[in-house]
């Protein structure tokens, strides 16, 4: 009783306190790691571990959600066929290349999923340091904000192939049936908060069914939304809604994530995480080097920076098979993404103020 | 009436609901963590208890009806297809949520209008506790007599039964209270006296409890009558109210020193106030009203925080109360329908009357004397309460006591929304068109 007290006191005086600091100082950018490490701070604390994993699933679903109402064919359509496919190929392989230095890494080459949570490029801290002038940088940017959705189709793709054939069934009906429910419910003539509370219960249903039949509520809600994004008319002011509560909502996302993957005590798990970080820091740095995509030199920084999207893959994949990928690893990579968004941010100021 | 938009709802309800069902179905086949299945409960009644409050809303009742029913139709008692132990592990959400709907109870409070209608509501308050508690008390015990109801026999038991049932029906629901008035944007002297003597009650109610524990327990000679139990109530009580000013203190420094995020806030607020309270062991409700009613009435941040509240007070509504007519248990009606349908009738004639007296003495308006009675129906959490702790405390004729009472607030919970809603827009303080919950 006292441990739960304990951290919702924490967890609130945190929340105000970052909310005051971060916003007086600007860095932002660090895209709440702060409550990823709070979390992790609060891992040793009798909570009832047990009751709050199906937490994440909501969180994991609206995450999802969000980036699918960001997903308009309506654009992409007008982005030339040449800048989709060099995305995709630059994509697939930043994937396959981390995907492969880890298989070298570990004994268990199921880890290597991990290599689609460690490719995506946050946008927020990219955004943060380029300015969107100028066709370069808005190109840059482009290109930036269309890498989440690629890597989500690789991780369809790869679910697909990898899961048991009821498993997929299930992946693709519930995706389909979800689609077509969000925008029924949708539809009917809501006021915004009305319109809010129905999308978190869909959120909440389609995300907890995942979890019961053992698929990623991520894709499922990520087809939700793009169905909608692009079916819908009231998708934009859905999207204003939830975008609303976005902060509230990741902190404690983070905050769950935090707590239940805690600080493994071996050298295991330093290994593993002064690893991944010089491997997938390498082979990011390698392809932003490729000058695919005229990505300034001095980029470079900026793209090490992995975001809030590679932890909800990395959450969403450690959800659904918790059993094959130890523990261990999970910690060892949430670590690595945060030290990969501290060299982002912090490598990122150094270059700005040059 | 809009029957296209009915019939849209209609529709909506039935895919979703068909849809759950075939979702539970395929998932007994389907090995997963039982942890998971309250809040896949969860989020098919947040969807289905705001379609039935917006279709409730077309149909000319309050919403919160609408969310009472959905509870009651999809939870154990109608189609299962949520179960008890969803139910009670969704309870916490209920409990946060008590502490939510406290805060803003006591936020809704205004000192100025208090002071405009202490007459009224302390006139009402004392005719409330003196009439239906003595009313309720001399009509029970022959009828208890007449029913034999199984485990309230004996004289001294119908005694013992009577007075519980006397204190269950001076008690109201000052949740219900505030989500209509919510619902409604309700505002003027007809809805301050109603929420003054809500308010009011609560502590009372906390004090008769109180009382009738130490006179039954002197009747039942299991443990004598002592002063010193009545001291450690009153103490109990001060302290909530003690902690209340102190935790509206704190409140008010956030709103003066920090006041971003105000929404995130009162929703933290209240979550912290329910565990503080359940770790020192105070009174949760008399607490967190008091605390909003510092924040209202003892600095400027008042309209802050009820901006905060009135974004959030939605979802909070439309899980609370599915939830509360989920775990509505009508299992034990059929047995004691015949006394239960007596003692509604009787406390409703009772807080008619009552109201009426308390407000022709101290000079209320009509509209208060007429309608102010259809605020004072409801019954949920507090009597809830009541009954648990008098089983615990006489597991004996404390059982079947707490059945007829959980009949009670079943039926009060649906009757009083509607007739309480109906109230308010007679008293003409209602706003037109408002409407919050769908």
């Amino acid at each position: 009783m006292f441990a739960r007290l304990f951290v919702i006191f924490a967890v609130a005086v945190a929340y105000f306190s970052f909310s005051i600091i971060f916003q007086k100082r600007k860095i932002s950018t660090f895209v709440g790691m702060e409550y990823l490490i709070l979390g992790f701070l609060l891992s040793n604390l009798p909570l009832g571990q047990g009751l709050l994993k199906p937490l994440l699933f909501p969180f994991l679903g609206w995450i999802g959600f969000l980036i699918g109402l960001e997903v308009d064919f309506h654009y992409i359509r007008k982005l030339p066929e040449n800048f989709l496919v060099r995305t995709a190929a630059w994509t697939t392989g930043l994937v396959a290349a981390i995907a492969l230095g880890i298989g070298l890494l570990t004994t268990k080459p199921v880890l290597a999923v991990f290599a689609l949570a460690l490719a995506p490029i946050s946008f927020r801290t990219v955004s943060h340091f380029i300015p969107a002038r100028g066709i370069e940088n808005r190109t840059v940017l482009f290109f930036v904000s269309v890498v989440p959705f690629f890597i989500l189709l690789l991780f369809t793709g790869i679910q697909v192939i990898t899961l048991p054939l009821v498993s997929s069934l299930y992946l693709l009906c519930f995706s389909a049936l979800f689609a077509i429910l969000s925008r029924a419910l949708l539809s009917l003539n809501h006021r915004p908060e009305g319109l809010l509370l129905i999308l978190i219960g869909v959120i909440v249903l389609v995300s907890e069914t995942c979890a019961v039949f053992r698929i990623s509520p991520l894709i499922v809600s990520f087809f939700s939304g793009v169905y909608l994004a692009n079916t819908c008319k009231k998708c934009e002011p859905i999207y204003r809604d939830i975008a609303t509560d976005e902060k509230p909502l990741y902190m404690l996302f983070l905050l769950l994530v935090g707590i239940l993957a805690g600080i493994p005590d071996n050298p295991e798990f330093l290994f593993s995480a002064l690893s991944i970080v010089l491997m997938t820091g390498i082979f990011r740095w390698l392809f932003v080097k490729t000058h695919w995509f005229s990505l300034n030199q001095h980029f470079w920084a900026y793209f090490m920076a992995p975001g809030g999207l590679a932890i909800a893959i990395g959450t969403d994949i450690w959800m659904q098979d918790g059993a094959t990928l130890p523990k261990v690893w999970f910690s060892a990579f949430l670590v690595a993404v945060m030290v990969l968004q501290a060299i982002g941010v912090l490598f990122g100021k150094k270059e700005e103020a040059k | 009436m809009n029957w296209k938009n009915i019939a849209s709802l209609l529709l909506n309800i039935i895919a979703v609901s068909t849809l759950f069902f075939l979702i539970l179905a395929g998932s007994s086949s389907v090995p997963h963590n039982s942890v998971i299945g309250p809040y896949l409960a969860l989020g098919f009644l947040i969807i289905v208890a705001y379609l039935f409050g917006v279709l409730a809303r077309e149909l000319g009742f309050p919403a919160l009806t609408g969310n009472l029913l959905a509870g009651i139709l999809f939870g154990p008692s109608v189609l299962g297809l949520i179960s008890h132990t969803d139910i009670q592990s969704l309870e916490f959400i209920n409990t946060i949520a008590l502490s939510f709907i406290a805060l803003s109870a006591g936020g809704e409070l205004k000192l100025k209008s208090l002071r405009e209608n202490v007459r009224a509501i302390s006139g009402i308050t004392l005719s409330h506790t003196l009439l239906i508690f003595g009313g309720t008390l001399i009509v029970m015990v022959p009828f208890l007599n007449l029913f034999e109801v199984q485990g309230i026999s004996g004289i001294k038991t119908i005694w013992m039964a009577a007075i519980m049932l006397s204190v269950v029906a001076v008690a109201k629901s000052p949740a219900s209270t505030i989500a209509i008035i919510h619902e409604y944007q309700a505002k003027g002297p007809f809805t301050d006296v109603v929420l003054g003597v809500t308010m009011v009650k609560d502590i009372v109610v906390l004090l008769l409890f109180a009382l009738a524990m130490g006179v039954i327990r002197g009747i039942g000679g299991a443990v004598p009558f002592s002063l010193s139990f009545l001291i450690q109530t009153f103490g109990h009580i001060f302290l909530s109210i003690a902690a209340g000013l102190a935790y509206g203190g704190l409140m008010i420094l956030f709103y003066r020193y920090v006041a971003r995020e105000i929404t995130v806030f009162i929703v933290i607020a209240a979550f912290l106030a329910n565990e503080l309270a359940h770790f020192v062991g105070l009174e949760q409700m008399l607490m967190c009203m008091i605390a909003g009613f510092v924040v209202q009435n003892f600095s400027r941040q008042g309209p802050l925080m009820i901006e905060g509240i009135e974004r959030s007070h939605l979802p909070i509504y439309v899980i609370f109360f599915s939830i509360a007519g989920a775990g509505l248990d009508f299992s034990y009606f059929g047995s004691v329908y015949l006394l239960v349908t007596l003692f509604v009738v009787l406390r409703a004639i009772l807080i008619f009357f009552s109201t009426a007296l308390g407000a022709k003495l101290t000079g209320s308006t009509d509209a208060i004397r007429k309608y102010a009675w259809t605020g004072f129906l409801t019954n949920a959490g507090l009597t809830l309460s009541i009954a648990i702790l008098v089983e615990k405390a006489f597991p004996e004729w404390g059982q079947p006591l707490k059945a007829i009472i959980i009949s009670v607030i079943a039926i009060n919970q649906i009757v009083g929304p509607v007739l309480f809603k109906i109230g308010l827009v007679k008293s003409g303080e209602v706003k037109p068109q408002s409407s919050s919950n769908g």
